[in-house]
């Protein structure tokens, strides 16, 4: 454990944004598994220095 | 993370939230993919793909049925879940036979695509689907179709997408198809997953999965067209 709050961990990472984050957004970061969040910092790490510009109403996998 | 803590937030939202966090990851490969100046030699490669995936898919959700199923009589999660997958299962029915129709159009041979291996990259999408389905929680499913049906297409990409690779409009039935119903079925989904008395465990359960679908969907769009 880094002692950190999933927040600061995922904003350093980058992958949530530096600026403020609202409380129950905040909340409901907190509240993810020391698992989840190391994911989510092995997924943003693996798109390097790449923006995260939203483009997702391309065509996806479905089932 | 505390029972409290999930009861002041909907089962829904507290997945959102995960899934908008990883999401990015997918967008960047799909973007790359989709952008692809000959995108029109890669586009019936990613219809084999897709053909795999959705037909495993339809193979892994009969799983989470069968031990929803086994697990009903003592757990209420799984007891709801039985009937949600097989009500699914009757609506995503022969889906990967519409798919087989379009990619005709594109130029692949059905008998093919129905007789190759599928990737590792799709073998690694399913297979831990499968694993968690089978030996910790059906639930783990609901994080899979969450991302896959989340995102459902627009109507002008598609167009865009026929436009640039010049197939005929038959081609893309399944695509359109998705994008129309999809709709629907992301909020469906959510009341379901909002109606589910889920434990911590299970919320853990569900991230980790909509996470490894994000990681397993972005790989398979990077082995597409490698960089």
């Amino acid at each position: 454990m880094s002692g950190q709050s999933n927040v600061a961990r995922l904003q350093a990472a980058g992958v949530i944004g530096n600026g403020p984050v609202s409380d129950d957004h905040a909340e409901k970061i907190n509240n993810l598994s020391e698992d989840e969040v190391n994911t989510l910092v092995t997924l943003r790490q693996k798109m390097g220095t790449a923006d995260d510009a939203p483009d997702h109403l391309r065509p996806n996998f479905f089932v | 993370m505390s029972q409290a803590a999930h009861l002041a937030q909907s089962n829904s939202s507290v997945l959102s939230t995960k899934i908008a966090m990883a999401h990015p990851r997918l967008d960047f490969s799909a973007r790359r993919f989709w952008k692809h100046p000959d995108l029109r030699a890669l586009l019936p490669k990613f219809y084999i793909e897709l053909y795999d995936v959705v037909r495993g898919g339809l193979s892994v959700m009969e799983s989470a049925q069968r031990r929803s199923e086994g697990l009903s009589q003592t757990d209420p999660v799984a007891a709801m879940l039985a009937e949600y997958y097989a009500r699914h299962l009757v609506e995503e029915r022969d889906h990967d036979e519409w798919l087989l129709e379009d990619m005709t159009h594109c130029g692949i041979d059905a008998q093919n695509a129905r007789s190759h291996i599928p990737s590792g990259a799709v073998a690694a999408l399913l297979g831990a689907q499968q694993y968690w389905v089978e030996h910790q929680h059906p639930v783990a499913f609901l994080g899979y179709v969450a991302v896959v049906e989340g995102n459902p297409p627009v109507q002008q990409h598609i167009n865009e997408i026929r436009d640039v690779t010049g197939y005929p409009d038959a081609a893309f039935r399944s695509l359109r198809e998705h994008a129309d119903a999809d709709t629907a079925h992301a909020a469906e989904l959510r009341h379901f997953i909002d109606s589910l008395p889920l434990s911590p465990r299970h919320h853990e359960l569900l991230g980790l999965s909509a996470f490894e679908t994000i990681a397993g969907l972005a790989r398979i769009f990077d082995q597409l067209c490698p960089e």
